[in-house]
């Protein structure tokens, strides 16, 4: 077989696995043979399924989950009427708050014809907008 | 130092290492219960493993006890070893992983590079090496510790690149490049030496 030219190649060839050191031999299959002589490791999902901690959290869980759905469902009814109309009321003002918020001065009937074009406006019902108006005019 | 072992042929090494059901049946009968067969599996393994790990780690110390750990943990999961479908590559790659977590662990410990004091650089522990070898070693030393790794798979375990891709986890690709480079960085080193 010709000797590859290659320098590196050629030092490469000369490469071989190196020798371990020999009380590695004894050390490793001691230390193997103690964990072998104990029970097997369980896997990840066993350890998970009968670890306490978890079982318990589990429990907590559904006693919390249970106690709020009958909570849910018994709770209203077992109030008083007084305690429920309170609410009521509370909306009915809320409502007519908001209604009045929520109405423009325009679609007001004492507003209305203040779309029309220009120029031709009726003019508002109120006293006071009326001499205002007038007086506007006048000056211009 | 560390009385030497006598040494099996390369090639007689490389053909146990071909042959995959030797290792399924050496792992089936693991699994069945046989501790007898750990000092089996040593003889036809620990070279490679301990190889590996060296030139991981770049630390003798260190390569021993990823051995030890990967023997540790084939009695621990010998219940699953059965289920190992290349046993060869399982245990490359236990070893690779737990190399890589030593130097971890030993970074984290001294917080200066291992390659400063890597033992690579002292070359084969026995004299009756030639002299190439030695300087093999020492050039080596002075890569990266992922391409020293894929060098060592490459050369010395005589394993493909796709192989020495499923090993270390990594795309054939990347195994490629990563030797390409290695002896790219070999080439510069030895043109600075000589």
């Amino acid at each position: 077989m010709t000797e590859p030219h290659d320098p590196v190649t050629r030092l490469l060839a000369t490469l071989e696995e190196p020798e371990p050191p020999r009380q590695l031999r004894e050390r490793s299959l001691a230390q193997a043979q103690a964990v072998w002589a104990r029970p097997p490791a369980a896997d990840r999902w066993s350890r998970l399924w009968h670890s306490r901690s978890l079982q318990l959290a589990w429990a907590a869980t559904v006693v919390v989950l249970v106690a709020a759905n009958v909570a849910l469902r018994v709770g209203p009814q077992t109030r008083p009427r007084t305690v429920a109309s309170a609410p009521a009321s509370r909306d009915q003002a809320g409502f007519k708050e908001l209604q009045a918020i929520v109405e423009l001065p325009r679609v007001r009937p004492e507003y209305a014809g203040i779309d029309a074009p220009w120029g031709r406006a009726t003019r508002p019902r109120s006293s006071n907008l009326t001499t205002q108006h007038h007086d506007m005019e006048d000056k211009s | 130092m560390t009385e030497a072992v006598p040494r099996a042929p390369a090639a007689a090494r490389a053909d146990v290492w071909d042959d995959a059901s030797g290792w399924l049946e050496l792992f089936g009968e693991l699994a069945a219960g046989d501790p007898e067969k750990l000092g089996q599996l040593y003889d036809l393994a620990s070279r490679r493993l301990y190889g590996l790990a060296l030139w991981r780690t770049g630390s003798r110390e260190l390569a021993a006890d990823v051995v030890q750990e990967v023997f540790v943990r084939i009695a621990e999961r010998r219940e699953q070893l059965g289920e190992v479908r290349d046993p060869r590559w399982w245990l490359l790659s236990v070893t690779h992983r737990l190399a890589v977590d030593a130097v971890r662990r030993a970074l984290r410990r001294h917080a200066e590079p291992l390659d400063e004091h890597a033992d690579l650089a002292e070359g084969p522990e026995d004299d009756g090496r030639a002299v190439d070898a030695r300087r093999a070693w020492t050039l080596l030393g002075k890569l990266s510790a992922k391409q020293r790794e894929v060098v060592y798979l490459h050369d010395a375990a005589g394993m493909s690149h796709a192989e020495i891709g499923r090993c270390l986890g990594v795309p054939t690709f990347t195994a490629a490049s990563r030797y390409r480079l290695a002896l790219k960085a070999l080439r510069a080193l030895l043109g600075s030496t000589t």
